[in-house]
Protein backbone atom coordinates (compact mmCIF):
# COMPACT_ATOMS: atom_id res chain seq x y z
CA UNK A 1 0.00 0.00 0.00
CA UNK A 2 2.84 2.31 0.88
CA UNK A 3 4.72 1.74 -2.38
CA UNK A 4 1.09 2.62 -4.28
CA UNK A 5 1.23 5.59 -2.35
CA UNK A 6 4.51 6.74 -3.68
CA UNK A 7 3.91 6.86 -7.50
CA UNK A 8 3.44 10.32 -8.32
CA UNK A 9 -0.17 9.80 -10.17
CA UNK A 10 -1.82 8.48 -7.22
CA UNK A 11 -0.32 10.57 -5.17
CA UNK A 12 -2.04 13.80 -7.42
CA UNK A 13 -4.97 11.76 -7.06
CA UNK A 14 -5.04 11.71 -3.58
CA UNK A 15 -4.86 15.80 -3.63
CA UNK A 16 -7.68 16.05 -5.88
CA UNK A 17 -9.75 13.94 -4.06
CA UNK A 18 -8.95 15.71 -0.58
CA UNK A 19 -9.14 19.80 -1.99
CA UNK A 20 -12.40 17.94 -3.53
CA UNK A 21 -13.57 16.76 -0.02
CA UNK A 22 -13.08 19.91 1.54
CA UNK A 23 -14.61 22.35 -1.29
CA UNK A 24 -17.88 20.61 -1.70
CA UNK A 25 -19.12 20.05 1.74
CA UNK A 26 -17.96 24.13 2.24
CA UNK A 27 -20.40 24.64 -0.43
CA UNK A 28 -22.57 22.43 0.63
CA UNK A 29 -23.17 23.93 4.02
CA UNK A 30 -24.57 27.01 2.71
CA UNK A 31 -26.93 24.67 0.64
CA UNK A 32 -28.31 23.32 2.85
CA UNK A 33 -28.65 25.79 5.42
CA UNK A 34 -30.51 28.01 2.81
CA UNK A 35 -32.74 25.41 1.57
CA UNK A 36 -30.85 24.95 -1.84
CA UNK A 37 -29.33 21.59 -1.19
CA UNK A 38 -30.97 20.31 -4.26
CA UNK A 39 -28.28 22.58 -6.39
CA UNK A 40 -25.66 20.76 -6.49
CA UNK A 41 -27.20 17.99 -7.90
CA UNK A 42 -29.03 20.19 -10.58
CA UNK A 43 -25.52 21.71 -11.59
CA UNK A 44 -23.42 18.09 -11.72
CA UNK A 45 -26.23 16.85 -14.18
CA UNK A 46 -25.92 20.35 -16.02
CA UNK A 47 -22.52 20.10 -16.12
CA UNK A 48 -22.01 16.90 -17.53
CA UNK A 49 -24.25 18.13 -20.75
CA UNK A 50 -21.45 20.79 -21.03
CA UNK A 51 -18.62 17.41 -20.83
CA UNK A 52 -20.47 16.29 -23.73
CA UNK A 53 -20.59 19.67 -25.60
CA UNK A 54 -16.69 19.24 -24.76
CA UNK A 55 -16.64 15.71 -26.80
CA UNK A 56 -19.29 16.06 -29.36
CA UNK A 57 -17.36 19.69 -30.82
CA UNK A 58 -13.24 18.33 -29.84
CA UNK A 59 -12.67 20.73 -27.14
CA UNK A 60 -12.08 20.34 -23.56
CA UNK A 61 -14.57 18.66 -21.37
CA UNK A 62 -13.99 20.54 -18.70
CA UNK A 63 -14.00 24.24 -20.42
CA UNK A 64 -17.48 22.62 -21.33
CA UNK A 65 -18.18 21.82 -18.66
CA UNK A 66 -17.39 25.00 -16.83
CA UNK A 67 -19.45 27.38 -19.33
CA UNK A 68 -22.26 25.54 -19.20
CA UNK A 69 -23.03 25.15 -15.67
CA UNK A 70 -21.57 28.87 -14.89
CA UNK A 71 -24.06 30.15 -17.22
CA UNK A 72 -27.06 28.12 -15.97
CA UNK A 73 -26.28 29.44 -12.85
CA UNK A 74 -26.32 33.12 -13.66
CA UNK A 75 -29.71 32.36 -15.69
CA UNK A 76 -30.88 30.96 -12.52
CA UNK A 77 -29.76 33.39 -10.85
CA UNK A 78 -30.98 35.88 -13.30
CA UNK A 79 -34.51 34.16 -13.78
CA UNK A 80 -35.52 34.11 -10.15
CA UNK A 81 -34.47 37.17 -8.70
CA UNK A 82 -34.93 39.67 -11.94
CA UNK A 83 -37.91 37.82 -13.33
CA UNK A 84 -39.88 36.62 -9.89
CA UNK A 85 -39.13 32.68 -11.47
CA UNK A 86 -39.14 29.83 -8.86
CA UNK A 87 -35.60 28.83 -7.86
CA UNK A 88 -36.32 25.20 -7.75
CA UNK A 89 -38.96 25.39 -10.66
CA UNK A 90 -36.12 27.04 -12.83
CA UNK A 91 -33.75 24.46 -11.70
CA UNK A 92 -35.46 22.04 -12.13
CA UNK A 93 -36.60 22.94 -15.66
CA UNK A 94 -32.62 23.93 -16.25
CA UNK A 95 -31.84 20.46 -15.13
CA UNK A 96 -33.97 18.33 -17.29
CA UNK A 97 -32.80 20.61 -20.24
CA UNK A 98 -29.38 20.23 -20.03
CA UNK A 99 -29.55 16.06 -19.46
CA UNK A 100 -31.40 15.66 -22.36
CA UNK A 101 -28.98 17.78 -24.58
CA UNK A 102 -26.58 15.76 -22.79
CA UNK A 103 -27.66 12.26 -23.95
CA UNK A 104 -28.28 13.91 -27.48
CA UNK A 105 -24.64 15.34 -27.34
CA UNK A 106 -23.46 11.77 -26.51
CA UNK A 107 -25.82 9.90 -29.17
CA UNK A 108 -24.31 12.41 -32.13
CA UNK A 109 -20.90 11.20 -31.10
CA UNK A 110 -21.63 7.91 -32.12
CA UNK A 111 -19.08 7.12 -28.91
CA UNK A 112 -19.39 6.90 -25.49
CA UNK A 113 -15.70 6.91 -24.38
CA UNK A 114 -14.37 5.56 -20.97
CA UNK A 115 -12.95 9.59 -20.27
CA UNK A 116 -16.78 10.63 -20.24
CA UNK A 117 -17.89 7.97 -18.02
CA UNK A 118 -14.84 9.03 -15.83
CA UNK A 119 -16.61 12.25 -15.54
CA UNK A 120 -19.59 10.28 -14.21
CA UNK A 121 -18.33 8.32 -11.88
CA UNK A 122 -14.94 9.76 -11.05
CA UNK A 123 -12.07 9.27 -11.54
CA UNK A 124 -8.79 11.14 -9.73
CA UNK A 125 -6.16 9.23 -11.55
CA UNK A 126 -7.52 10.84 -14.71
CA UNK A 127 -6.92 14.38 -13.05
CA UNK A 128 -3.75 16.32 -14.56
CA UNK A 129 -2.01 19.35 -13.03
CA UNK A 130 -4.08 21.93 -14.45
CA UNK A 131 -7.36 20.27 -13.21
CA UNK A 132 -5.93 20.01 -9.27
CA UNK A 133 -4.56 23.71 -9.78
CA UNK A 134 -8.10 24.75 -10.78
CA UNK A 135 -9.53 22.95 -8.29
CA UNK A 136 -7.31 24.31 -5.42
CA UNK A 137 -7.58 28.24 -6.72
CA UNK A 138 -11.16 27.87 -6.84
CA UNK A 139 -11.47 26.44 -3.49
CA UNK A 140 -9.18 29.10 -2.11
CA UNK A 141 -10.84 31.44 -3.65
CA UNK A 142 -14.39 30.85 -1.72
CA UNK A 143 -12.30 29.57 1.51
CA UNK A 144 -11.26 33.33 1.24
CA UNK A 145 -15.09 34.23 0.80
CA UNK A 146 -16.43 32.84 3.15
CA UNK A 147 -13.73 33.52 5.89
CA UNK A 148 -14.27 37.00 5.14
CA UNK A 149 -18.24 37.45 4.79
CA UNK A 150 -19.08 34.44 7.28
CA UNK A 151 -20.84 37.06 9.97
CA UNK A 152 -22.97 38.07 6.06
CA UNK A 153 -23.54 34.24 5.28
CA UNK A 154 -24.96 33.64 8.81
CA UNK A 155 -27.35 36.53 8.74
CA UNK A 156 -28.45 35.23 5.04
CA UNK A 157 -28.71 31.83 5.67
CA UNK A 158 -30.25 33.02 9.50
CA UNK A 159 -32.76 35.49 7.89
CA UNK A 160 -33.75 36.83 4.79
CA UNK A 161 -35.74 39.00 6.09
CA UNK A 162 -33.32 40.24 8.59
CA UNK A 163 -30.09 40.85 6.60
CA UNK A 164 -32.44 42.64 3.95
CA UNK A 165 -33.84 45.15 6.93
CA UNK A 166 -29.71 45.56 7.68
CA UNK A 167 -28.86 46.50 4.53
CA UNK A 168 -27.48 43.28 2.70
CA UNK A 169 -27.42 43.04 -0.88
CA UNK A 170 -28.70 39.35 -0.36
CA UNK A 171 -29.35 39.14 -4.25
CA UNK A 172 -25.61 39.36 -4.90
CA UNK A 173 -24.40 37.22 -2.31
CA UNK A 174 -27.05 34.31 -3.62
CA UNK A 175 -25.11 34.78 -7.15
CA UNK A 176 -21.59 34.49 -5.58
CA UNK A 177 -23.00 31.38 -3.41
CA UNK A 178 -24.85 30.28 -6.93
CA UNK A 179 -21.03 30.84 -8.72
CA UNK A 180 -19.26 29.29 -6.48
CA UNK A 181 -21.00 26.08 -6.31
CA UNK A 182 -21.21 25.58 -9.65
CA UNK A 183 -17.13 25.80 -9.60
CA UNK A 184 -17.03 23.61 -6.77
CA UNK A 185 -19.23 20.56 -9.03
CA UNK A 186 -17.05 21.33 -12.15
CA UNK A 187 -13.63 21.29 -10.85
CA UNK A 188 -14.80 18.25 -8.79
CA UNK A 189 -16.38 16.34 -11.25
CA UNK A 190 -13.27 14.37 -12.67
CA UNK A 191 -12.21 13.29 -9.35
CA UNK A 192 -15.09 12.36 -7.64
CA UNK A 193 -17.85 12.00 -10.30
CA UNK A 194 -20.96 13.58 -11.44
CA UNK A 195 -22.84 11.52 -10.26
CA UNK A 196 -21.69 11.37 -6.60
CA UNK A 197 -20.73 14.68 -5.92
CA UNK A 198 -24.15 15.34 -4.43
CA UNK A 199 -23.53 13.09 -1.98
CA UNK A 200 -20.02 15.07 -0.69
CA UNK A 201 -21.83 18.47 -1.39
CA UNK A 202 -25.02 17.25 1.27
CA UNK A 203 -23.73 14.33 3.65
CA UNK A 204 -21.02 15.73 5.31
CA UNK A 205 -22.71 18.72 6.16
CA UNK A 206 -25.57 17.27 7.25
CA UNK A 207 -23.42 15.60 9.51
CA UNK A 208 -22.02 18.29 11.27
CA UNK A 209 -25.45 20.28 11.46
CA UNK A 210 -26.51 17.39 13.44
CA UNK A 211 -23.47 17.62 16.04
CA UNK A 212 -23.17 21.45 16.08
CA UNK A 213 -23.99 24.32 18.07
CA UNK A 214 -22.65 26.99 16.13
CA UNK A 215 -22.74 28.28 12.80
CA UNK A 216 -18.71 28.22 12.06
CA UNK A 217 -18.62 24.86 13.84
CA UNK A 218 -20.99 23.71 11.38
CA UNK A 219 -18.79 24.74 8.51
CA UNK A 220 -15.26 23.54 9.55
CA UNK A 221 -16.76 20.37 10.87
CA UNK A 222 -18.39 19.45 7.86
CA UNK A 223 -15.33 20.22 5.49
CA UNK A 224 -12.84 18.30 8.22
CA UNK A 225 -15.96 15.16 7.29
CA UNK A 226 -15.37 15.74 4.01
CA UNK A 227 -11.84 15.58 4.15
CA UNK A 228 -11.74 12.54 5.95
CA UNK A 229 -14.57 10.94 3.97
CA UNK A 230 -12.10 11.82 0.79
CA UNK A 231 -9.05 9.62 2.69
CA UNK A 232 -10.90 6.61 3.66
CA UNK A 233 -13.15 6.38 0.97
CA UNK A 234 -9.69 6.80 -1.54
CA UNK A 235 -7.88 4.32 0.32
CA UNK A 236 -10.56 1.88 0.22
CA UNK A 237 -11.01 2.22 -3.22
CA UNK A 238 -7.47 1.42 -3.83
CA UNK A 239 -7.63 -2.07 -1.66
CA UNK A 240 -11.10 -3.12 -2.57
CA UNK A 241 -10.26 -1.78 -6.39
CA UNK A 242 -13.98 -0.09 -6.17
CA UNK A 243 -14.62 3.46 -7.96
CA UNK A 244 -13.41 6.23 -5.43
CA UNK A 245 -16.48 8.29 -5.75
CA UNK A 246 -18.46 5.69 -4.38
CA UNK A 247 -16.12 4.90 -1.78
CA UNK A 248 -15.98 8.28 -0.73
CA UNK A 249 -19.96 8.49 -0.73
CA UNK A 250 -20.43 5.36 1.10
CA UNK A 251 -17.73 6.10 3.36
CA UNK A 252 -19.45 9.59 4.18
CA UNK A 253 -22.45 8.12 4.73
CA UNK A 254 -21.22 5.61 7.26
CA UNK A 255 -19.79 8.80 9.41
CA UNK A 256 -23.17 10.26 9.24
CA UNK A 257 -24.81 7.18 10.72
CA UNK A 258 -22.83 6.75 13.17
CA UNK A 259 -22.82 10.58 14.12
CA UNK A 260 -26.48 9.44 15.69
CA UNK A 261 -24.26 7.96 18.79
CA UNK A 262 -23.47 11.73 19.22
CA UNK A 263 -25.88 14.47 20.55
CA UNK A 264 -25.21 17.97 20.43
CA UNK B 1 -36.52 66.79 13.41
CA UNK B 2 -38.95 64.09 13.31
CA UNK B 3 -36.56 60.71 13.53
CA UNK B 4 -39.22 59.22 10.67
CA UNK B 5 -40.62 60.90 7.89
CA UNK B 6 -43.17 59.29 5.35
CA UNK B 7 -45.02 62.35 3.12
CA UNK B 8 -47.40 61.65 0.52
CA UNK B 9 -46.03 57.71 0.05
CA UNK B 10 -47.50 55.07 -2.15
CA UNK B 11 -46.52 51.43 -1.14
CA UNK B 12 -46.70 48.39 -2.36
CA UNK B 13 -45.36 46.14 -5.59
CA UNK B 14 -44.96 47.80 -8.98
CA UNK B 15 -48.66 47.45 -10.50
CA UNK B 16 -49.99 47.13 -7.20
CA UNK B 17 -50.38 49.80 -4.91
CA UNK B 18 -51.78 48.99 -1.46
CA UNK B 19 -52.06 52.64 0.29
CA UNK B 20 -51.84 55.51 -1.35
CA UNK B 21 -50.78 59.36 0.43
CA UNK B 22 -49.37 57.71 3.72
CA UNK B 23 -48.14 60.69 5.69
CA UNK B 24 -46.83 59.83 9.12
CA UNK B 25 -43.69 61.07 10.84
CA UNK B 26 -42.20 59.51 14.46
CA UNK B 27 -40.90 61.35 16.87
CA UNK B 28 -38.50 60.78 19.51
CA UNK B 29 -40.00 58.50 22.72
CA UNK B 30 -43.05 57.69 19.68
CA UNK B 31 -45.16 54.57 20.52
CA UNK B 32 -46.48 54.05 17.04
CA UNK B 33 -49.06 51.34 16.74
CA UNK B 34 -50.08 50.01 12.96
CA UNK B 35 -52.98 48.05 13.05
CA UNK B 36 -55.81 47.12 10.62
CA UNK B 37 -57.09 44.01 9.10
CA UNK B 38 -55.34 41.11 7.53
CA UNK B 39 -53.60 42.12 3.79
CA UNK B 40 -54.47 45.74 4.64
CA UNK B 41 -50.83 46.26 3.85
CA UNK B 42 -49.35 46.56 7.32
CA UNK B 43 -46.06 44.49 6.84
CA UNK B 44 -45.72 46.24 3.44
CA UNK B 45 -45.31 49.53 5.34
CA UNK B 46 -42.81 47.84 7.41
CA UNK B 47 -40.78 46.64 4.64
CA UNK B 48 -41.17 50.15 3.16
CA UNK B 49 -39.59 51.62 6.78
CA UNK B 50 -37.04 49.25 6.70
CA UNK B 51 -36.06 50.09 2.94
CA UNK B 52 -36.48 46.50 1.74
CA UNK B 53 -39.23 47.65 -1.04
CA UNK B 54 -39.02 51.33 -2.80
CA UNK B 55 -41.95 53.32 -2.04
CA UNK B 56 -43.72 53.80 -5.72
CA UNK B 57 -43.89 57.37 -4.64
CA UNK B 58 -43.79 60.20 -2.36
CA UNK B 59 -40.68 61.42 -0.11
CA UNK B 60 -39.68 59.08 2.87
CA UNK B 61 -36.58 59.66 5.49
CA UNK B 62 -35.00 58.37 8.00
CA UNK B 63 -33.11 60.08 10.43
CA UNK B 64 -33.09 62.91 7.45
CA UNK B 65 -31.83 60.46 5.56
CA UNK B 66 -33.69 59.00 2.28
CA UNK B 67 -34.70 55.01 3.00
CA UNK B 68 -33.72 54.24 -0.50
CA UNK B 69 -30.53 55.98 -0.68
CA UNK B 70 -27.07 54.46 1.37
CA UNK B 71 -28.04 55.26 4.64
CA UNK B 72 -26.12 53.93 7.32
CA UNK B 73 -28.71 54.93 9.77
CA UNK B 74 -30.78 51.89 8.02
CA UNK B 75 -29.18 49.92 10.60
CA UNK B 76 -29.66 51.60 13.42
CA UNK B 77 -33.40 49.91 12.91
CA UNK B 78 -34.00 47.03 15.40
CA UNK B 79 -36.16 44.99 13.55
CA UNK B 80 -38.24 41.54 14.77
CA UNK B 81 -40.20 40.08 11.18
CA UNK B 82 -43.09 38.81 11.34
CA UNK B 83 -43.39 35.22 10.64
CA UNK B 84 -39.67 33.03 11.74
CA UNK B 85 -39.56 29.42 10.84
CA UNK B 86 -36.37 27.98 11.61
CA UNK B 87 -34.68 24.37 10.94
CA UNK B 88 -35.15 22.92 14.59
CA UNK B 89 -31.14 21.63 13.58
CA UNK B 90 -29.79 25.33 12.96
CA UNK B 91 -26.67 25.79 14.04
CA UNK B 92 -26.84 28.81 16.78
CA UNK B 93 -27.12 29.18 20.39
CA UNK B 94 -29.52 31.84 21.71
CA UNK B 95 -26.46 34.06 22.42
CA UNK B 96 -25.39 33.77 18.88
CA UNK B 97 -28.68 34.94 17.58
CA UNK B 98 -28.51 37.64 19.94
CA UNK B 99 -25.18 39.27 19.20
CA UNK B 100 -25.80 38.88 15.04
CA UNK B 101 -27.51 41.94 15.82
CA UNK B 102 -24.19 43.91 16.26
CA UNK B 103 -22.90 42.54 13.07
CA UNK B 104 -24.31 44.88 10.35
CA UNK B 105 -22.08 47.80 12.27
CA UNK B 106 -18.87 45.37 12.27
CA UNK B 107 -16.63 45.66 9.49
CA UNK B 108 -15.99 41.68 8.16
CA UNK B 109 -13.21 40.72 9.91
CA UNK B 110 -13.03 42.98 12.87
CA UNK B 111 -13.36 41.27 16.31
CA UNK B 112 -16.86 41.33 18.13
CA UNK B 113 -16.16 44.57 20.42
CA UNK B 114 -16.44 43.52 24.40
CA UNK B 115 -19.38 46.56 24.45
CA UNK B 116 -21.29 44.69 22.29
CA UNK B 117 -20.59 40.85 24.69
CA UNK B 118 -21.87 42.80 27.23
CA UNK B 119 -24.97 44.35 25.84
CA UNK B 120 -25.94 40.74 24.19
CA UNK B 121 -25.84 39.19 27.88
CA UNK B 122 -27.60 42.67 29.50
CA UNK B 123 -30.23 42.48 26.61
CA UNK B 124 -30.98 38.45 27.69
CA UNK B 125 -31.62 39.81 31.09
CA UNK B 126 -34.00 42.74 29.96
CA UNK B 127 -36.07 40.03 28.11
CA UNK B 128 -35.74 37.11 30.64
CA UNK B 129 -33.98 34.92 28.60
CA UNK B 130 -30.27 34.98 30.78
CA UNK B 131 -30.74 31.24 31.70
CA UNK B 132 -31.49 30.17 27.51
CA UNK B 133 -28.10 31.87 26.69
CA UNK B 134 -26.81 28.58 25.71
CA UNK B 135 -29.65 26.78 24.49
CA UNK B 136 -30.20 26.39 20.87
CA UNK B 137 -31.88 28.73 19.26
CA UNK B 138 -33.95 26.49 17.00
CA UNK B 139 -34.74 24.41 20.87
CA UNK B 140 -36.86 27.55 22.21
CA UNK B 141 -40.53 28.26 22.30
CA UNK B 142 -42.39 30.77 20.00
CA UNK B 143 -42.19 32.87 22.55
CA UNK B 144 -38.96 32.86 23.84
CA UNK B 145 -37.62 32.62 20.11
CA UNK B 146 -39.68 35.86 19.56
CA UNK B 147 -37.86 37.65 22.67
CA UNK B 148 -34.54 36.44 21.83
CA UNK B 149 -35.40 38.16 18.26
CA UNK B 150 -36.31 41.32 20.91
CA UNK B 151 -33.00 41.15 22.64
CA UNK B 152 -31.02 41.29 18.73
CA UNK B 153 -32.93 44.13 17.46
CA UNK B 154 -31.63 45.94 20.58
CA UNK B 155 -28.23 45.08 20.19
CA UNK B 156 -26.22 48.69 18.91
CA UNK B 157 -28.44 50.07 20.77
CA UNK B 158 -30.65 51.14 17.77
CA UNK B 159 -32.48 53.93 17.27
CA UNK B 160 -35.89 52.66 16.60
CA UNK B 161 -37.61 49.29 17.35
CA UNK B 162 -39.77 47.85 14.54
CA UNK B 163 -41.56 44.50 15.78
CA UNK B 164 -44.28 43.07 13.06
CA UNK B 165 -46.99 41.09 15.24
CA UNK B 166 -44.28 39.50 17.61
CA UNK B 167 -46.93 38.25 19.59
CA UNK B 168 -48.76 36.36 16.77
CA UNK B 169 -48.44 32.29 16.92
CA UNK B 170 -47.49 32.45 20.37
CA UNK B 171 -49.73 31.26 23.53
CA UNK B 172 -51.54 33.51 25.86
CA UNK B 173 -48.75 33.38 28.48
CA UNK B 174 -46.25 34.22 26.18
CA UNK B 175 -48.06 36.88 24.64
CA UNK B 176 -48.15 38.71 28.20
CA UNK B 177 -44.78 38.39 28.63
CA UNK B 178 -43.85 39.78 25.11
CA UNK B 179 -46.00 42.92 25.61
CA UNK B 180 -44.36 43.46 28.99
CA UNK B 181 -40.70 43.46 27.35
CA UNK B 182 -42.04 45.57 24.70
CA UNK B 183 -43.33 47.95 26.71
CA UNK B 184 -40.18 47.76 29.68
CA UNK B 185 -37.83 48.07 26.43
CA UNK B 186 -39.27 51.48 25.29
CA UNK B 187 -39.43 52.82 28.65
CA UNK B 188 -35.84 51.69 29.43
CA UNK B 189 -34.28 52.44 26.24
CA UNK B 190 -36.13 55.43 25.59
CA UNK B 191 -36.34 54.73 22.02
CA UNK B 192 -39.25 55.14 19.63
CA UNK B 193 -41.46 51.74 19.01
CA UNK B 194 -43.33 50.78 16.06
CA UNK B 195 -45.55 48.28 16.30
CA UNK B 196 -47.81 46.75 14.27
CA UNK B 197 -50.11 44.34 15.85
CA UNK B 198 -53.94 43.33 15.57
CA UNK B 199 -54.33 42.89 19.44
CA UNK B 200 -53.76 46.95 20.45
CA UNK B 201 -55.22 46.67 23.77
CA UNK B 202 -51.91 45.94 25.82
CA UNK B 203 -50.52 49.35 24.17
CA UNK B 204 -52.90 51.85 24.31
CA UNK B 205 -51.23 53.46 28.10
CA UNK B 206 -48.16 53.79 26.24
CA UNK B 207 -49.18 54.55 22.37
CA UNK B 208 -48.57 57.68 20.92
CA UNK B 209 -49.08 57.52 17.75
CA UNK B 210 -51.54 55.05 15.34
CA UNK B 211 -52.05 54.07 12.10
CA UNK B 212 -54.93 52.49 10.77
CA UNK B 213 -54.71 50.71 7.41
CA UNK B 214 -57.90 48.95 5.73
CA UNK B 215 -57.79 48.32 2.01
CA UNK B 216 -57.20 51.72 0.43
CA UNK B 217 -58.39 53.88 3.72
CA UNK B 218 -55.41 55.09 5.82
CA UNK B 219 -56.16 56.91 8.88
CA UNK B 220 -52.94 58.82 11.29
CA UNK B 221 -53.30 60.23 14.41
CA UNK B 222 -53.73 60.30 18.42
CA UNK B 223 -56.06 58.14 20.07
CA UNK B 224 -58.55 60.42 19.87
CA UNK B 225 -58.37 61.03 16.26
CA UNK B 226 -57.89 57.50 14.84
CA UNK B 227 -60.31 54.79 17.45
CA UNK B 228 -63.40 55.89 16.24
CA UNK B 229 -65.75 53.27 16.96
CA UNK B 230 -67.38 54.20 13.47
CA UNK B 231 -64.03 54.37 11.54
CA UNK B 232 -62.98 51.20 13.08
CA UNK B 233 -66.84 49.55 12.51
CA UNK B 234 -65.85 50.91 8.86
CA UNK B 235 -62.15 49.23 7.96
CA UNK B 236 -63.35 46.12 10.44
CA UNK B 237 -66.75 45.55 8.64
CA UNK B 238 -67.93 44.60 12.29
CA UNK B 239 -69.32 46.68 15.59
CA UNK B 240 -66.65 47.86 17.05
CA UNK B 241 -66.67 50.10 20.83
CA UNK B 242 -64.29 52.14 22.48
CA UNK B 243 -65.17 50.45 26.22
CA UNK B 244 -63.79 52.96 29.74
CA UNK B 245 -63.46 50.96 32.47
CA UNK B 246 -61.26 51.39 35.63
CA UNK B 247 -59.82 54.72 33.80
CA UNK B 248 -58.00 52.66 31.24
CA UNK B 249 -59.83 52.78 27.69
CA UNK B 250 -59.87 49.99 25.58
CA UNK B 251 -61.43 48.42 22.12
CA UNK B 252 -63.62 45.32 22.47
CA UNK B 253 -64.82 43.83 19.21
CA UNK B 254 -68.38 42.98 19.41
CA UNK B 255 -70.45 40.60 16.92
CA UNK B 256 -74.12 40.49 18.02
CA UNK B 257 -74.21 36.59 16.48
CA UNK B 258 -71.75 35.46 18.82
CA UNK B 259 -71.89 37.78 22.08
CA UNK B 260 -72.97 35.65 25.11
CA UNK B 261 -74.48 38.07 26.88
CA UNK B 262 -77.07 39.42 24.60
Amino acid sequence: MIEILKLSVIQRALIAILIAGAFLPLAGSFSLLSGTSFLAAGFAHIAFAGVALGYLFRFDPLLGALVVTVLSAYAMWYLSEKKEGKYEQTLSILFSFFMALAILFFGLTKTYTSDAISYLFGSPLMANKIDITLLLVAFLFYLVFVIYYHRVLFLIVFSTELSLASGIDVSRFRLYFFLFTALAVVFSMKSVGALVVYGLMIIPPSLSQRVSRHFSQMIWISVLVGIASAFVGFILSLVVDVPVGAAVVVTATMFYLGSFIFKK
Amino acid sequence: MPEIVFYKVAIGYPGNVIAEDVTFTVEKNDFLIIFGPNGAGKTTLAKTILGILKPLKGETYIFGCPVTGVCPHKKMIGYVPQVYNIDKDFPATLYDVVISGCYPLLKPLQKIPSHFKEEAVENLKTVGLIDFKDKPFAHLSGGQQKRGLIARALMGPPKTLLLDEPTSGIDMASEIQVNEVIINTHRTFQIPVILITHDINPYLEVATKFILMGYGRYFFGSFEEVIQPDVLSEVYKTKVDVVTKEGFKFINVRDFHHDRNT
